[in-house]
C-alpha cells in the first residue's frame, strides 16, 4: 500500500469501518511508514479531544414551555380560523340577502311589466271607482 | 401524534439536539430558542413525514434555522477565545475546565462548514455509523468518508490556529 492511499484509509481504519482485508493492509503500512503513523496519532488526538466535550443539560422548564407556546400557537389559529369563519359566513348571507332582494324586486317588477294590461285594468277599475266614488 | 406523545418526544430527543445547536451556535440561549421554534415547526409538518424520518427531519429544520440565525446575527456569533470568560458559567453543573472545552469545541464547530460540522456531530457525539449518517444525511457512504476526513483536517487546523492565537485552553492531547 502507498502514502496517499493509506492517507485516504487512516480515518475509516481509526472509526472501525474498514472491512477486514483492508483493516490489515492499512495496519502492515502504520508499522512501516512514520509520516502515516504520525497522520494517525493527529486524527486519534483530535477524535480525543471532541470527545471530551461533556454535553449540557436544558432548562428545567424547556419542555412545558414549549408545549405551552403550541398549545398557544395552535389555540390562536384556531380563534383565528373561527374569526375567519364568522367573517365569511356574515359575507356569505349579505350576498344571499341582496341576491334574494334583488331577484324578488326584478320577479315583481317583471310581473307587472309581464302583466301591463291587467295593471292597466287595476289601475282603470280602481280609477273609476274612485272617480265614481267622487261622483258619488 | 397527540400532546403526551409530543411531549415524550419532545423529552427523548431535546437534549442531544440542544448540544448539537449549541455546539454550531455557541450559547444555551440561542440553542434552546431555535430548539423551541425547531418543535413547534415540527409538530406543523410531521404528518407529512415517515415515521422512522422523524428525527433527521427535526435536525434538518434545526440545523437551517440555525444558519439562517447565524446569518442574521453573524457580528454577534463569533465571540472569539478572548471573549469566553464570561461566558463560562453558562452551565453550573458543568465544571469550570469542562466548559473551556466545550466553548472550544463550539468555536472550532462554528467556523466549519455546515455539512461538515454535522457529519462530525453525527459520528462523535449521536454515536453514528457511516453507513448511518449517510441516511441520515442522504449521501452516499463514500461522501461521508471523505466529508468525516476533510472535517477532521480542517478542525485540527482550526483548533491549532487558535492555539497559537492565545494559550487560554488547554486542549488536552492536540499538540502545536
Amino acid at each position: 500500500m502507498r502514502c496517499y492511499e493509506a492517507k485516504n484509509l487512516i480515518s475509516r481504519y481509526l472509526d472501525n469501518e474498514l472491512e477486514s482485508k483492508l483493516r490489515i493492509k492499512t495496519e502492515e503500512h502504520l508499522s512501516s511508514c512514520s509520516t502515516c503513523k504520525k497522520e494517525l496519532q493527529s486524527l486519534q488526538r483530535i477524535s480525543l479531544f471532541l470527545h471530551s466535550y461533556e454535553d449540557i443539560s436544558i432548562s428545567e422548564d424547556f419542555i412545558s414551555k414549549t408545549m405551552l407556546q403550541l398549545y398557544n400557537k395552535s389555540f390562536r389559529s384556531k380563534k383565528q380560523t373561527n374569526f375567519f369563519l364568522k367573517i365569511a359566513l356574515n359575507f356569505i348571507f349579505i350576498i344571499l340577502f341582496t341576491v334574494s332582494l334583488f331577484s324578488g324586486l326584478s320577479m315583481s317588477l317583471d310581473f307587472f311589466h309581464n302583466n301591463d294590461d291587467i295593471s292597466n285594468y287595476f289601475a282603470s277599475e280602481s280609477l273609476l271607482t274612485f272617480l265614481e266614488l267622487e261622483n258619488e | 401524534m397527540n400532546q403526551y406523545q409530543f411531549e415524550t418526544f419532545i423529552k427523548k430527543s431535546s437534549p442531544k439536539l440542544c448540544n448539537y445547536l449549541y455546539r454550531i451556535l455557541g450559547n444555551k440561549e440561542d440553542a434552546e430558542d431555535i430548539m423551541q421554534s425547531s418543535y413547534i415547526a415540527f409538530y406543523e409538518n410531521y404528518v407529512k413525514i415517515e415515521e422512522n424520518k422523524y428525527i433527521s427531519y427535526l435536525y434538518k429544520i434545526a440545523h437551517n434555522k440555525a444558519l439562517n440565525f447565524k446569518k442574521k446575527h453573524k457580528r454577534n456569533i463569533f465571540i472569539g477565545i478572548d471573549n469566553m470568560e464570561r461566558l463560562y458559567t453558562e452551565d453550573t453543573f458543568l465544571s469550570e475546565e469542562s466548559q473551556k472545552k466545550n466553548k472550544a469545541i463550539s468555536l472550532a464547530f462554528q467556523k466549519l462548514p455546515p455539512k461538515m460540522s454535522l457529519a462530525l456531530d453525527l459520528q462523535f457525539y449521536q454515536n453514528m455509523s457511516y453507513k448511518e449518517i449517510s441516511v441520515f444525511m442522504n449521501i452516499s457512504e463514500k461522501a461521508v468518508d471523505s466529508l468525516l476526513l476533510r472535517a477532521k483536517k480542517k478542525i485540527k487546523k482550526i483548533i491549532l490556529r487558535e492555539l497559537q492565537k492565545k494559550d487560554v485552553i488547554c486542549l488536552q492531547g492536540v499538540e502545536k
